[in-house]
């Protein structure tokens, strides 16, 4: 537990100062064919600050805690700013935009913690079920990972935060052999809150493991997709991992000022006038997303970045520097995994608004096109450049659900993907499964609606 | 910056619990952290299963590696960098300073390896937002041998300010330099040639194993922590030989053999770490000159990096990447103009093996630049590449 209340240090502060006090608590535990391979807990603590000056960034970290550390820390990102300012006058005189809020966020679990013993015993549990029912599999991986992260703020413009936001996640690999090729199929459960808040129950997800050794063996009887530029579904999960990174990383404000395409894009029809595509801070229709967010790093209240609104492009995402350099508002994008890490422009819960169709009605809208339904190493460029790997997909054939196809790739360029657009589900799924990397980790939300559109298909 | 963190495992009656911590420096506060830490362990190894495959630790003999550099001091640091910079567009990170590493264990084995480094990782930008890549990276400051690199960096910049062509899919004969080759040696790290992934059916290594396949006698790897830049001692404290052959003359001789694999396969283990990925790789240099290589090329591609590299058939060993940063279109043995950014698709068997042409006669040291916790250690030592045909599809 770190200190919530960061304001006995404000006497520190000489100019706009950013203090920061992190724990994250990470466990994770792996088990292989009903042998524990991995079973580990760590935790990551200390105090941060960064200072703003004529323009220029100062910034330490200490991973000590106490009073003495604190003042260290505060002292020297003054020096480095100091350093700065000797040395590059140029922007002299450029002042932020001035924020402040409080919120105080606490998502620890209400339930009882589990000790190791009893993590294992759950996993052992499913594990069980699968080896009992699917004999035939060549191997079953079962990874259960907790994280925690704490976080207490002060700044100098007088914002106070105080967050604990827990994430836990269970993923489920299952692999057999067809004609002697190994079949792979994953899937990730749970997301926003302690693992107690998903994982008590190990028979609540039976059916979920049913419904995945279902597609893996429909895969591994598959067939391959013809390569292509195909009429498509991409469910929740592909739509959201292109609308994460493939746009948004793309309308981030720093990678737009590194010459990201959609730097030139302000403004312009970037896509079908059906898409409305938002970073949500905290929460959709009441719903709190998997990444809430409501007071950034540097103590700016976060707030719903609508990127592009009925196929225009609005708006990229923004910490305090990037609103100054581009004279807007900063977003509260601004977010940093570790104490030792600077905030840096990061999503939060990233997706297309739904539309007003049925999944069952984009389908039917299909004549010789493909479902695809998961996403593995997905990838993207600046210029909104993409691939992402299929591991779970159906031919559509008039209008109808078909085959498995085996593992594919679909490609292309994000905004014109976007042009082709013309159908998008009614309905809403999130994942948060994943870490983006952007030099540092963080955790993000991702999903959305299917939508239907045009994309390029790898063949065999 | 000052960062340091302790990982503990604890091993009893076959359980295994591990656990780590930051370390604050206050020595009474990181004792009492650390005992609070292997209390934890204690108690929970009673109650968990117990671990099929455990390797305990032994003392196979202490170590100790300290190598010290003339490093450039945190207060002359920007202005020995910046000069060089001038009149050009910049942004990049420099990160300096000592690394440790250090291992003990309760049968009384201890290593520790010291290492100071410098790294500038770095991007020149053209007005069009085209860009050179580069990494300035060792341990001793050599003022000049920094200025030149940048220099050569500043040059290729001008050749990105003329117009970018686009070219069509298609093959290419294709040189790819050393970083470029650094990118596809580091995909052997993932689903590649670490035992365990060979065993359970998900590396791209799978032909040469089972089907005999080789690349080109050209091509030789090995794992080799001559260079002292890496710790020889793995996580778990045991030390890996010198020198292991990993790819010789094209044959895979060797894959990398953590000590749990060994326990749960059977095969001898060579004390890789326990994610058997490479720490020190090391490609033999070819006989193709620095000068001849435009000349050799003729037509084609020059590629100084490639992006995001991902594997799209992994038992096929196909890869998946873009073409970013310094990359040109040759004709005639001369650089014609950049080229716009394209995707390529095509298997290590084909530009490590069959259209493996010739390699070039300098191995570089590209170091590794992720700051993802902690500054790495690690870097891949190789040469450049010529490819008889490398294929663009998007």
């Amino acid at each position: 537990m770190i200190n919530k209340d960061l304001n006995q240090y404000s006497d520190f502060f000489s100019a706009y100062t950013e203090l920061r006090m992190q724990e994250n608590r990470n466990n994770r535990i792996s088990m292989v064919n009903g042998d524990v391979m991995g079973n580990s807990i760590s935790s990551s603590s200390g105090v941060s600050s960064r200072v703003y000056k004529e323009g220029n960034w100062g910034f330490a970290s200490n991973p000590d805690l106490s009073d003495s550390a604190v003042e260290y820390v505060v002292q020297s990102a003054s020096d480095n700013v100091r350093f700065m300012n000797d040395r590059n006058k140029i922007q002299c005189g450029f002042i932020l935009p001035d924020t402040c809020g409080h919120y105080e966020m606490d998502l620890t679990t209400q339930v009882s913690r589990n000790s190791q013993k009893q993590w294992i015993d759950f996993l052992k549990d499913i594990d069980s079920y699968i080896q009992k029912k699917y004999s035939h599999l060549t191997s079953r991986t079962i990874v259960l990972a907790g994280l925690d992260m704490e976080k207490s703020l002060l700044t100098s413009s007088g914002s106070t935060s105080y967050s604990m936001t827990p994430r836990g996640i269970m993923y489920v690999s299952l692999n057999m052999e067809k004609n002697g090729e190994p079949v792979e199929l994953m899937d990730v459960f749970g997301g926003l809150g302690q693992l107690e808040d998903h994982f008590l129950d190990p028979t609540q997800f039976y059916s979920d493991i049913d419904n995945l050794a279902d597609h893996l063996s429909r895969k591994a009887d598959g067939v391959y997709a013809d390569a292509g530029t195909k009429d498509v579904i991409l469910d929740a999960d592909l739509a959201g991992i292109l609308a994460h990174e493939a746009i948004g990383h793309t309308t981030e404000a720093d990678l737009v000022l590194g010459g990201s395409v959609a730097g030139e894009y302000m403004g312009r029809q970037v896509s079908s006038e059906l898409v409305t595509l938002i970073d949500y801070a905290n929460s959709v229709d009441d719903k709190t997303c998997p990444v809430p967010v409501y007071i950034d790093d540097e103590g700016t209240p976060s707030e719903d970045t609508v990127i592009i609104k009925d196929g225009e492009l609005k708006s990229f995402m923004h910490n305090k520097d990037s609103a100054r350099h581009f004279e807007t508002k900063p977003t509260g994008n601004a977010r940093a995994y570790a104490f030792s890490d600077e905030p840096l422009i990061r999503m939060r819960n990233t997706a297309i608004e739904p539309g007003a169709n049925t999944l069952e009605e984009m389908i039917a809208a299909i004549d010789d096109g493909y479902y695809l339904m998961k996403s593995s190493n997905g990838q993207a460029d600046s210029t909104s450049e993409f691939m992402f790997g299929v591991p779970l997909g159906y031919e559509i054939k008039g209008g109808k659900l078909g085959n498995a196809i085996k593992d594919t790739t679909i490609s292309g360029v994000a905004f014109d993907v976007l042009k082709t657009i013309d159908m998008i589900s009614s309905d809403m799924t999130w994942s948060s499964g994943g870490m983006c990397g952007k030099k540092q980790w963080i955790p993000v939300g991702m999903g959305g609606p299917a939508i239907k559109c045009q994309v390029n298909i790898g063949g065999r | 910056m000052d960062d340091a963190t302790l990982g503990l495992k604890f091993i009893a009656n076959k359980r295994t619990c591990e656990g780590s911590i930051t370390v604050s420096g206050n020595h009474d506060l990181d004792m009492a952290r650390g005992a609070t830490e292997i209390q934890r362990m204690r108690s929970e190894a009673q109650e968990i299963l117990e671990d099929p495959f455990l390797v305990m630790p032994t003392n196979a003999g202490s170590s100790r590696e300290v190598k010290a550099a003339a490093s450039l001091g945190f207060d002359d640091a920007v202005d020995a960098l910046l000069p060089a910079m001038q009149g050009v567009d910049l942004v990049g990170i420099f990160a300096n300073g000592r690394m440790y590493r250090g291992n003990a264990n309760s049968r009384g084995q201890h290593h520790w390896f010291e290492t100071e480094s410098h790294c500038l990782d770095y991007s020149l930008v053209t007005s069009d937002h085209q860009m050179v890549k580069g990494t300035y990276a060792g341990t001793d400051w050599d003022q000049d041998a920094y200025e030149n690199y940048v220099a050569r960096s500043i040059k290729k910049l001008a050749l990105l300010n003329r117009k970018p062509v686009r070219v069509d899919p298609g093959m290419y004969r294709t040189w790819f330099e050393a970083a470029a080759v650094a990118d596809f040696l580091d995909m052997f790290s993932w689903n590649g040639i670490s035992e365990a992934s060979l065993q359970q059916g998900c590396s791209g290594f799978g032909k040469m194993r089972h089907n005999d396949q080789r690349l080109s006698p050209k091509f030789t790897i090995s794992e080799d922590f001559s260079s002292g830049l890496v710790p020889k001692f793995n996580s778990n404290g045991e030390i890996a030989p010198e020198s292991l052959p990993i790819i010789s003359n094209g044959e895979l001789t060797n894959t990398l053999v953590s000590s749990r694999t060994a326990a749960e396969y059977g095969a001898p283990t060579n004390y890789a770490e326990d994610g058997e990925e490479m720490r020190s790789p090391t490609m033999n240099p070819g006989d193709l000159a620095h000068n001849d290589i435009l000349k050799e090329l003729e037509a084609g591609l020059y590629l100084s990096n490639i992006h995001y590299l991902n594997w799209s058939d992994n038992p096929g060993g196909r890869i998946t990447g873009l073409t970013r940063y310094a990359c040109f279109l040759v004709e005639k043995g001369e650089i014609v103009a950049p080229i716009e950014t394209m995707r390529f698709d095509d298997t290590f068997y084909r530009f490590f093996g069959t259209e493996l042409e010739s390699i070039g006669s300098t191995a570089e040291v590209i170091p590794d630049v992720l700051t993802y916790g902690q500054r790495s250690l690690g870097s891949i030592t190789c040469p450049g590449i010529l490819t008889s045909e490398f294929q663009l599809t998007l």
